[in-house]
């Protein structure tokens, strides 16, 4: 049960070895460090982005997803927050062993990255066109007419209807949709083999959110480009992710192919997570709850962090970080009953 | 600087993750004044804040010394202001006289403290004056909104485009001659600037209580059935007015300067009153012989300024509770 | 009329045609008759700064609904942002004035009712625990703030017991009591939230989207005190959510909502496993539930929309619905279709062309009996 150690890099998935992975997370760690205390945000992360896979990062607010997120784009906020250990190796380079040189160019155009808020992270004073065909000249060194051409093809691109016609148009005349639209053509302007997606349709309507995933599918298998979404919603990542991470208080706690979580949960958050979504079973009884909320970064404990609302929790668990174990190929989950909940579907 | 901000931002990333912060505040209190314990509550916490900031205590120190000279000069410095000997006109300081002499060779500390009654009458009134109307007709601008509003920001309007400084002209070459005693001239400059100040406070309330207006908790308010002045007072104001705590003290500086504008100009404070704007105008023509005469009025006039701002900062830090753990 | 009395069990449409005809008589006995009853309601909102009122443009955020809530009732109200259902909120909570239509609580009407009576029969629980409490006020203040609205339900004196229960109401402790919001969790916050909304003892709750903003692992245990408070306290809800996996848990029937008008109306079983309407269809599948087959693959799923939401202020002509609707035909353009009844009892659609078919009787230009509901 403890042959796995939880740091032990090598591949998830049987098979993956022959070719390198796209990305490779090792071991990561990223503080917050104030004057008065350093805060472990994310901790002993790793997993790996095949080209052309979607990996989801789900989690809760204050499960280290999005710090992951930054630290692999390598735009966290330093100070305060901090790399603390590990690495990132992306084709085979480690990032964060690099000069920022050539960090910054491969921000962009190798990895790129899309967020939840697209009216924030475009600028309302210049129209779309040309803010799409701006990053094609200052990094692709196209000129304006050629870059204004390519814009539009990548406007259209991404389904925003008439985009030749709109190109002129500023980011407040855009629907939510449309501008996250956009924000997808502005990042995959340069075409990037990774791209990361941080909560990209959590601020729009349901019928809108499909279609934007849709679209983040299509253009992902297109260009066998590597997908990391970010995102809290069951929903979206068991119709849109081929693999999950599941994030809790920092760390991994299970990591499996999508349909692996809802066939044979082998963490006690993840059954739990799944049994508090409402189904037509839960009129009568109510749903089932997990108690309490997830914990503040700053009072994690040595041992598992869910072990104070896990209903299966023992003593070791409070003791020290449960091992990671594979449950099955591919399949791998940091709880000391792993095994037992794996069988027990 | 970096430490808070770093703070900040950490707090910012870890969400509003705060709950296990452990206990805060007094738990046990009389049951019977429940409500009153309350709201004294949050002034108390206020003034726990405020006690372990260095910079708040000692402006508020200053600003308690400078009230303690304009309520009374006599404790601080002897002698008469206006009496001075053209035999030392201009000698710079020494100890016989600390800030030195002006040219009708008074005693520039003399004059500096007696100065400060003028003065700081003059900010006060004009703070407390402009503050009030500003603060009653924006809340009324912004939530009335329609032909009300139209007019309150439209007067604002045309008042704000008039500078202190020439309304000042204005009003007192009309209302006063040199005969005017000097209690008269002062109420009207008084007036004067609150009538032309009000509109900046006005101004930025009502962008703020517009904002406050919509607000979650206020729609939570008046689904509650609390009436129209309890959700103003205990939801929108609260709320709306820290910015006015520090525009009102940073503006404090400017009122005490328009009466000193006036002064240099002739048509403010004439002796045997003192002022410092008088004192900074009259030593203007000796920037060269006699720097000193211009230097320590304005030296007061700075640090007064800053007194007022720093512990205006202050206040509105210490009375937003989530700055608190 | 009997059957809308049960909490659960009444899964009936209150709003049939036979109980319209025993309203009047329904009223001596208000545990009868519908505790909130919207009809015909229209609100428009003039927008952009034109000199000239008549120029400036009209949005319709609700044009001409009709509903109603049984005592012990939950109605879900579905719909995306911006199709009305808050202002439908504000209305019914007497917040926002009708344009037109009238709007009762407990058989009477809104637009007399004082602000007292008013805010002690139907309250609010709003979506942002973050920013429903006004964050310089402590818990207490927050709670006890129902008592200043209400002071003939407690004496000064009582005041602090009584909030202390309304915590333990929602699972707060009297610990609680003197923190301020932004020391509280989310899931916290919507429970003091609550807790505010539950002071003036109210019999009808509205809930804007009251889980939306919470973590997964929290919205469980605020949904299963709302449900509990429901059955302990008698309360009625209507429970506005865009999540029609979360309303159908909770709802009793459910109104779909689209530009301003309902589009589908039924028992929730029935609306969430037969949608008539295509809205409601693309609601259903765009809720990406995380339900799998046992294979492991995804759950089937009905066919998507396309496009977006249409301008509020420049709607399609006919059925809103027909500029993203699959089904649309040319009657979809020129005719806008009325919300009538299908073949399973209580449920109604407004579409031309509905999964389940409409009673034929019902098939005729004069309809307007149904729509006067």
């Amino acid at each position: 049960m403890l042959d796995d150690s939880p740091a032990l890099p090598g591949p998830v998935l049987a098979g993956a070895a022959t070719e390198p992975a796209l990305l490779e997370v090792r071991s990561l760690g990223v503080q917050i460090r104030t004057r008065r205390e350093s805060i472990d945000i994310v901790r002993d992360v790793s997993f790996e982005v095949a080209r052309g896979e979607t990996v989801a990062v789900l989690g809760e607010s204050g499960s280290g997803k999005t710090m992951t997120g930054h630290a692999i784009m390598g735009i966290l906020d330093t100070p305060p927050a901090y790399i603390s250990s590990g690495s990132i190796s992306f084709q085979g380079h480690d990032l964060l062993k690099m000069p920022e040189r050539r960090r910054r160019d491969i921000r962009g155009r190798h990895i790129s990255m899309i967020f939840q808020d697209s009216l924030s992270a475009l600028n309302p004073v210049f129209s779309v066109g040309f803010q799409v065909a701006e990053v094609l000249r200052k990094r692709a060194g196209m000129g304006r007419r050629e870059a204004n051409a390519r814009a539009a093809e990548l406007l259209d691109l991404v389904e925003i209807p008439n985009a030749r016609n709109r190109m002129r148009d500023y980011p407040h005349e855009f629907s939510g949709g449309m501008r996250q639209r956009v924000m997808i053509a502005m990042a995959i302007a340069l075409e990037p083999e990774l791209l990361i997606a941080d909560e990209p349709t959590t601020a729009l309507d349901v019928t809108i959110q499909a279609q934007i995933m849709e679209t983040l599918q299509r253009l992902c298998s297109d260009r066998d480009m590597g997908l990391i979404l970010i995102t809290h919603d069951l929903g979206v990542v068991s119709e849109f992710a081929d693999r999950i991470i599941l994030m809790y208080a920092g760390r991994v706690v299970e990591s499996c192919v999508t349909a692996g979580i809802f066939t044979q949960a082998a963490h006690p958050y993840s059954r739990a997570l799944l049994d508090s979504v409402p189904q037509s079973a839960h009129r009568e009884t109510g749903l089932n709850v997990i108690p309490g909320a997830p914990p503040d970064p700053r009072e994690v404990g040595v041992g598992c962090a869910f072990a104070p609302r896990c209903s299966h929790a023992m003593d070791q668990c409070l003791v020290a970080v449960p091992p990671t174990v594979t449950v099955a190929p591919g399949h791998r989950s940091a709880c000391l009953i792993a095994r037992e909940l794996a069988d027990h579907v | 600087m970096s430490e808070p901000l770093a703070e900040e931002m950490a707090a910012e990333v870890l969400g509003g993750q705060t709950d296990s912060a452990g206990p805060t505040g007094p738990v046990s209190r009389g049951e019977e004044e429940a409500s009153d314990t309350r709201t004294r509550g949050v002034w108390i916490d206020a003034w726990r804040v405020l006690r372990s900031k260095p910079l708040f205590l000692i402006s508020i120190g200053v600003i308690l010394i400078l009230t303690l000279m304009a309520i009374a000069p006599s404790w601080f410095a002897s002698g008469d202001p206006n009496q001075g000997s053209l035999s030392k006109s201009l000698q710079g300081p020494s100890s016989e006289g600390w800030f030195g002499f002006d040219v009708n060779g008074r005693n520039v500390y003399t004059r500096v403290v007696y100065g400060a009654r003028a003065s700081l009458t003059v900010g006060f009134a004009c703070t407390l004056g402009t503050t009030l109307i500003g603060i009653v007709l924006g809340s009324v601008a912004a939530y009335s909104s329609g032909p009300v509003d139209s007019v309150i920001s439209r007067i604002g309007d045309m008042l704000l485009g008039i500078p202190f400084a020439l309304a000042g002209i204005i009003v007192l070459s009309t209302l006063t001659t040199f005969d005017t005693p000097n209690w008269q001239v002062e109420t009207i400059l008084i007036l004067t600037i609150i009538v032309f100040g009000w509109p900046s406070i006005a101004r930025v309330l009502r962008s703020t209580v517009l904002v406050t207006r919509n607000a979650d908790y206020v729609v939570a308010g008046k689904a509650l059935g609390l009436s129209g002045s309890r959700v103003l007072f205990r939801h929108i104001l609260p709320n709306a007015i820290s910015p006015i705590l520090v525009l009102s003290t940073m503006r404090v500086g400017g009122y005490i300067a328009t009466e000193a504008s006036l002064s240099y100009l002739g048509l403010g404070l004439h002796p045997p009153a003192v002022s410092w704007g008088q004192m900074v105008s009259d030593g203007q023509p000796y920037l060269r012989t006699g720097f000193h005469v211009l230097l320590f009025p304005s030296i007061f006039l700075a640090i007064t300024i800053l007194a007022f701002v720093l512990a205006g900062e202050a206040l509105r830090e210490a009375l937003d509770p989530t700055n608190r753990r | 009329m009997s059957e809308q009395v049960g909490a659960r069990s009444g899964a009936q449409s209150g709003v049939q045609g036979g109980a319209r005809a025993d309203a009047a008589g329904a009223r001596a006995t208000p545990a009868v008759s519908p505790v909130l009853e919207v009809r015909q309601v229209v609100k428009t909102y003039s927008v952009g700064r034109s000199l000239i009122p008549k120029r400036r443009p009209v949005l319709t955020a609700v044009d001409g609904i009709s509903l109603s809530l049984a005592a012990g009732e939950t109605l879900g109200v579905v719909g995306e942002s911006g199709c009305g259902k808050s202002t439908l909120a504000k209305l019914a909570l007497g917040l926002e004035t009708p344009t037109s239509g009238t709007v009762e609580l407990m058989g009477r009407s809104l637009a007399s009712a004082s602000r007292t009576w008013r805010s002690s029969a139907i309250q609010l629980v709003m979506q942002d625990p973050y920013s429903s409490l006004n964050p310089r006020m402590t818990v207490y203040d927050i709670v006890a703030e129902a008592f200043v609205a209400h002071p003939l339900l407690a004496a000064r004196s009582e005041r602090r017991a009584l909030v202390v229960e309304m915590l333990g109401l929602v699972g707060l402790g009297p610990h609680q009591l003197e923190k301020f919001p932004h020391q509280l969790s989310g899931g916290q916050r919507q429970r003091v939230g609550i807790a505010r909304a539950l002071a003036p003892k109210p019999s009808i709750m509205v809930c804007d989207e009251p889980v939306s903003a919470l973590d997964v692992s929290v919205q469980a245990q605020v949904i299963n005190l709302l449900v509990s408070l429901q059955s302990s306290l008698g309360l009625s809800y209507v429970f506005i959510s865009h999540d029609l996996s979360i309303v159908r848990h909770v709802s009793d029937r459910i109104a779909v909502i689209y530009l301003g008008r309902i589009v589908e109306e039924g028992p929730s079983e029935t609306v969430y496993t037969q949608p008539a309407h295509p809205y409601t269809e693309a609601l259903l599948a765009s809720v990406a539930t995380a339900e799998f087959d046992a294979d492991g693959s995804p759950a089937k799923k009905p066919p998507r929309i396309r496009g977006e939401l249409p301008d509020p202020l420049n709607p399609p002509s006919g059925c809103p619905f027909r500029s993203r609707c699959y089904k649309a035909q040319d009657i979809c353009e020129s005719e806008a279709p009325d919300l009538l009844p299908l073949v399973s009892q209580g449920h109604r659609a407004r579409c031309h062309f509905p999964e389940v078919d409409h009673h034929q009787i019902n098939r005729t230009p004069t309809t307007s009996r149904m729509e006067q509901q």
